[in-house]
């Protein structure tokens, strides 16, 4: 009988921290995409390569806009009156140049809304003007959900 | 009383309160499951099947509501 004590288990050395994890990309915050993202639906994932997905929004969510601009009229932008939804329009750049369009007409214009007074646009009320309020508005929240999408998007991503 | 003549994009379009305003919904409801699909999914070539799930599943939750609240209106 031998007093020789048997060898040790081998213990398996840890693994560095973050062996396992998946090779770091190329990262970074994206704000000019983002920016023209906010200009243009979509314009930003264009800028990244993704032309698809960003003719995709660009359609959706420039049908959306127009489609509310359609439907309720100019005067659905107003963020004097309706600072609220405004602040959902306000997500597509363009809803700043509808609003300032509509206050310029307005400043332009020195009689009533009524049509006697042949004005520059006939006010909206009523479902016309809550659905075209209701369409504007979402198509700037999507717009927003694309800007971060775009805001933190790899470029190599399809 | 003038009638103004319909200038698109200054004026609304003349719905008025009928109830064939609610058919604005399915453009709505459409565009929204598409650009939202368009940004969540990693693969565009799922899009259309995507979509169209997601704007089913959102009729079928609004008309869901509508009848329990129109239930809820009638019997409550």
């Amino acid at each position: 009988m031998t007093d020789a004590a048997p060898p040790p288990p081998e213990i398996p050395s840890p693994e560095p921290l973050g062996a396992g994890a998946p090779p770091a990309t190329a990262s970074r915050w994206n704000f000019a995409a983002a920016f023209a993202g906010w200009l243009l639906p979509g314009l930003g994932h264009m800028l990244l390569g993704q032309v698809p997905r960003g003719l995709v929004l660009a359609v959706t969510i420039g049908t959306l806009w127009l489609s509310g601009l359609l439907i309720g009229g100019v005067s659905v932008f107003d963020r004097g009156d309706h600072p609220a939804w405004f602040l959902g329009q306000m997500l597509v750049a363009p809803s700043f140049v509808a609003d300032a369009t509509r206050a310029r007409l307005v400043r332009g214009h020195d009689g009533t809304f009524a049509p006697d007074d042949d004005p520059p646009f006939e006010p909206a009320f009523a479902r016309a003007h809550e659905q075209g309020t209701l369409f504007t508005s979402l198509a700037g929240l999507l717009n927003l959900l694309a800007i971060i999408d775009v805001l933190y998007r790899d470029r190599d991503t399809a | 009383m003038i009638a103004l003549a319909y200038r698109p994009f200054l004026d609304p379009l003349p719905i008025g309160n009928s109830p064939a305003w609610t058919l604005l919904f399915i453009p709505l409801v459409v565009l929204v499951s598409i650009a939202f699909k368009t940004i969540k999914l990693r693969d565009l070539n799922k899009l259309p099947r995507q979509a169209a799930t997601l704007s089913i599943q959102i009729f079928v939750f609004m008309g869901a509501t509508a009848a329990l609240l129109w239930l809820l209106t009638r019997w409550a």
